[in-house]
């Protein structure tokens, strides 16, 4: 049993009994008449954090419940400590304030119908109910729990071939030791599973989620189909192509070794929270800010994002680890790169070496170091749509 | 021209025995002769087109229409034939998805 085995984090118990790692005090612009508003209340608040959605109006279904469920699910992931909703009517703004205080999560909320249309009194009143939630969640101690106690999303962005053949292969590593400890990991990007979903379908924990595996990457397979274009210079994109890859498939065969080699528990969609430890499928686009706030909806308190060449996009309410496995990246990009795998490329440590590394740093992260996308801020939340607005 | 692996770092991989090609890990220019670790073995292959760290090196000729595997699995279709020691990439190798 190594050091990573018995590690303990220590975060923040919530009412709801879930488990955080980091006390955001969360200011959700619910529409995007209100977005500029939200950012200028998160921007007078220490520590606040910002998701704004662009949209909020004329939306139908799927997409309104889909665009819905995101934001009540970003706003009750346990990272976050309080609330402020930033509304424009109020019986949409209360509505959603009502589904977040249902879990015992401080919230409160602001609209431009309480102040007609006035944005400096909405910003005004947004300050200082902000500014007490701010306080109030100010002084919570962090308790200890088991790593079994995470949600862990899994991402790669602008992968090249060091990603297929070490930095993806590192965190499949890390993802066997973390399942094997009972933490739950969300895989998605069904995109990226094309040309590899018989890989991942021979690992469904069933017949019947094997099939619906296969199904998910038909449906968005006929989707660019339908599309007219051929899925490449799209995806694989530029970045992709410069760094080796050729096709969709060869970047998903890349891709998937880093949900690591565990059954596959379940299929869940965008923003669905996962039951039960172990490597679970999310449906859901492979845009990393879309990805990643489907993972941040679905309660993932972390990340785990490898690149090659860099991508610097981090998510807003998750510490996002950056990993690569290129040399010549982690060189270029000293305040980017949170964990460097270029010794499993250069074949002087191996790939199970620096999936124990990188536990450990999962852990130090947990545990409160920042991330750079953290000290940088470039944290930002991105709801996925179907559609657009009618 | 196979020899056994030693402990110096190889110029190109062979992830899985299946493979048609082989991903070099360094730049590598047209006319060098690199060393490519192929299971337990170095296999000497000719460059004949630069390829730049990561990109694919063809491990024999191929025919057009060849179905190219790397990881053991199939990763597309070449559009042309190639010979060992040719770059493998974009402007000769097709998805056989989503077109």
């Amino acid at each position: 049993m190594s050091d990573v085995d018995g590690a303990k984090i220590f975060g923040y118990r919530r009412t709801d009994g879930q488990f955080g790692i980091r006390n955001h005090m969360l200011v959700l612009g619910i529409n995007g008449l209100a977005a500029r508003a939200a950012e200028r209340i998160a921007a007078n608040i220490l520590g606040a954090t910002l998701a704004a959605t662009h949209a909020g109006r004329g939306q139908i279904e799927p997409d309104f419940s889909l665009h819905m469920n995101q934001l009540i699910g970003l706003a009750k992931n346990p990272n976050v400590g309080a609330v402020l909703v930033v509304g424009v009517d109020q019986m949409s703004a209360d509505a959603v304030t009502a589904r977040i205080s249902q879990i015992g999560k401080p919230c409160d909320v602001v609209t431009f119908a309480e102040t007609q249309e006035d944005m400096l009194a909405l910003v005004d009143l947004g300050i200082r109910r902000a500014a007490r939630l701010a306080r109030l969640i100010s002084d919570q101690p962090r308790e200890q729990a088991p790593i079994s106690e995470l949600i862990i999303g899994i991402e790669c962005g602008h992968s090249d071939a060091s990603s297929g053949v070490a930095g993806n292969l590192v965190v499949g590593a890390a993802v066997d030791r973390l399942a094997d400890l009972g933490a739950t990991i969300i895989l998605g990007e069904t995109i990226e599973w094309l040309g590899a979903e018989h890989l991942l379908a021979k690992r469904a924990k069933t017949p019947e989620l094997s099939e619906a595996i296969v199904a998910a990457v038909e449906r968005r397979e006929q989707w660019a189909r339908s599309s007219g274009k051929s899925l490449t210079g799209n995806n694989p994109g530029e970045e992709n192509i410069r760094g080796g890859l050729s096709t969709i498939e060869e970047k998903s065969l890349g891709a998937i070794v880093k949900s690591g080699t565990r059954p596959i528990q379940s299929l869940v969609s965008v923003g669905e929270k996962p039951v039960g430890a172990g490597v679970h499928a999310m449906d859901g686009p492979s845009f990393s800010p879309e990805s990643l706030t489907g993972f941040a909806a679905a309660g993932a308190q972390i990340m785990l994002f490898t690149t090659g060449p860099g991508n610097s996009f981090t998510n807003a309410i998750a510490p996002t680890l950056k990993i690569t496995a290129q040399p010549a990246t982690t060189a270029r990009l000293r305040e980017q790169i949170d964990f460097d795998a270029g010794d499993t490329f250069l074949g002087v440590e191996s790939i199970a070496d620096a999936g124990s590394r990188l536990v450990a740093s999962l852990v130090e992260v947990c545990n409160g170091k920042l991330t750079w996308g953290e000290v940088l801020k470039e944290g930002l939340e991105v709801p996925t749509r179907i559609l657009g607005s009618l | 021209m196979t020899g056994s692996a030693h402990n110096e770092r190889p110029d190109a991989l062979v992830l899985h025995k299946d493979d048609d090609i082989a991903v070099v890990l360094r730049d590598v220019a047209a006319g060098e002769r690199i060393r490519t670790l192929n299971g337990a073995d170095i296999c000497l292959v000719d460059i004949r087109t630069a390829l730049p760290t990561g990109h694919k090196v063809a491990m024999h000729d191929m025919t057009a229409g060849h179905r190219v595997r790397k990881y053991g699995e199939i990763i597309g279709e070449l559009t042309a034939p190639v010979v060992k020691g040719e770059h493998v990439h974009v402007h000769n190798l097709v998805s056989l998805r989503a077109r």
